[in-house]
């Protein structure tokens, strides 16, 4: 008979459970939460109205938490295949310093708890929003098509689009056309930003088995895709202007980097180092930057009252 | 020190570490929604 000592149960219990802060942390993806949090302040800041400034605090709080959970439940489901691949393998879960269990909890919990305050808190129409956004990144993205389809990120990009929507409507209560462009375009960035990750992580996802376009088409189709939707992302990118809701700094804005955007891209669809990919690496940051120079475009703009958007008041 | 201790060290730093945070969390959650009825009640406070 084996007799288990109080101090073997709890070295037994550190084994299962030796997660730090740090740990947690780590799962709500928090370089992917800054620029979730960056494109929802863009559609608060825009929106028109009033706003006291703790509610629009508690806003974006509820949008950086909610984006946490997301990333701890897609790390939750996703563990096996992160164990694989060398970009994730050092997250967490595949790490083994806490369970998918823990994780699933903790996202579950903070999903739930960030609905909840923006509901309480906010409004009925950004708590629903951002549960949808939830729900579609965990469900529809995570569990049903990144393991499924090519098209993965493209339908899947809509949750990481939604942002600026959850931002409006935390000030109008509402949906308009200019946080709807603003999620057109970021559904449209989506696609070449993941896809030129792909292309330099393609061994990765294809030891995964993830059905990444690179690995189920070829890094040719990839390219050309890669470039048509880089294309289609900038020229979406005047709209905000055309329909009268961004300024000649943002035009600018636009015209400028998105032209070195789809240069950039061009200059993937011609690389020859199909090993290392030295475009697509480039090309990842520089789809990143874009992103932002539009969107600080459209903050700056309306600070300085260049926009045609009435100024959120802010209490 | 033998390994069991520190690695019964370091699950009980973490351990406690874990819980300061989640009471950090709470003491927040606290503070947001009394500031938030504040700024609902707004100068009606008093009605």
């Amino acid at each position: 008979m084996t007799v288990v000592t109080e101090k073997q149960q709890s070295l037994a219990a550190a084994d299962l459970n030796f997660a730090t802060v740090g740990d947690y942390f780590q799962l709500l993806k928090p370089r992917v939460m800054s620029l979730v949090l960056f494109t929802g302040v863009v559609g608060l800041v825009l929106a028109p109205g009033h706003v006291h400034i703790a509610t629009a605090l508690t806003a974006l709080l509820c949008i950086a938490v909610g984006a946490g959970a997301s990333g701890a439940l897609n790390m939750a489901y996703d563990a096996d295949i992160d164990a694989l691949m060398a970009r994730t393998k050092f997250r967490p879960v595949p790490q083994g310093h806490l369970t998918a269990g823990d994780a699933t909890a903790f996202g579950a919990t903070l999903a739930v708890g960030a609905i909840t305050v923006m509901a309480l808190l906010v409004n009925y129409a950004a708590a629903a929003l951002l549960a949808f956004t939830i729900a579609f990144y965990v469900f529809v993205y995570t569990m049903w098509l990144k393991r499924r389809t090519p098209q993965n990120i493209v339908i899947g990009g809509l949750a990481g689009a939604l942002p600026p929507a959850i931002g409006w409507a935390a000030v109008t209560g509402s949906l308009a056309v200019p946080p709807l462009v603003l999620v057109v375009i970021i559904f449209l960035w989506t696609p070449p930003h993941f896809w030129a990750l792909s292309l330099y992580r393609a061994e990765d996802y294809a030891r995964a088995r993830v059905p990444m376009l690179p690995v189920v088409s070829g890094k040719s189709e990839t390219r050309k895709q890669i470039v048509l939707y880089t294309v289609l992302v900038v020229a979406s990118g005047f709209a905000p202007f055309f329909l009268g809701f961004a300024g000649p700094l943002y035009l600018a804005v636009n015209a400028a980097i998105g032209l070195w955007f789809v240069v950039q891209a061009l200059r993937v669809a011609r690389e020859r180092n199909t090993q290392t990919e030295p475009q697509a690496r480039r090309l990842f940051g520089v789809s990143i930057l874009y992103l932002f120079a539009v969107f600080a475009a459209l903050l700056v703009e309306q600070a300085a009252g260049l926009s045609h958007l009435a100024p959120l008041g802010l209490g | 020190m033998n390994g069991d201790d520190e690695a019964r060290a370091r699950f009980e730093r973490a351990r406690r570490m874990r819980n300061y945070a989640i009471a950090g969390v709470l003491l927040f959650l606290v503070v947001l929604f009394f500031i938030m009825t504040m700024v609902r009640l707004g100068g009606h406070v008093a009605d």
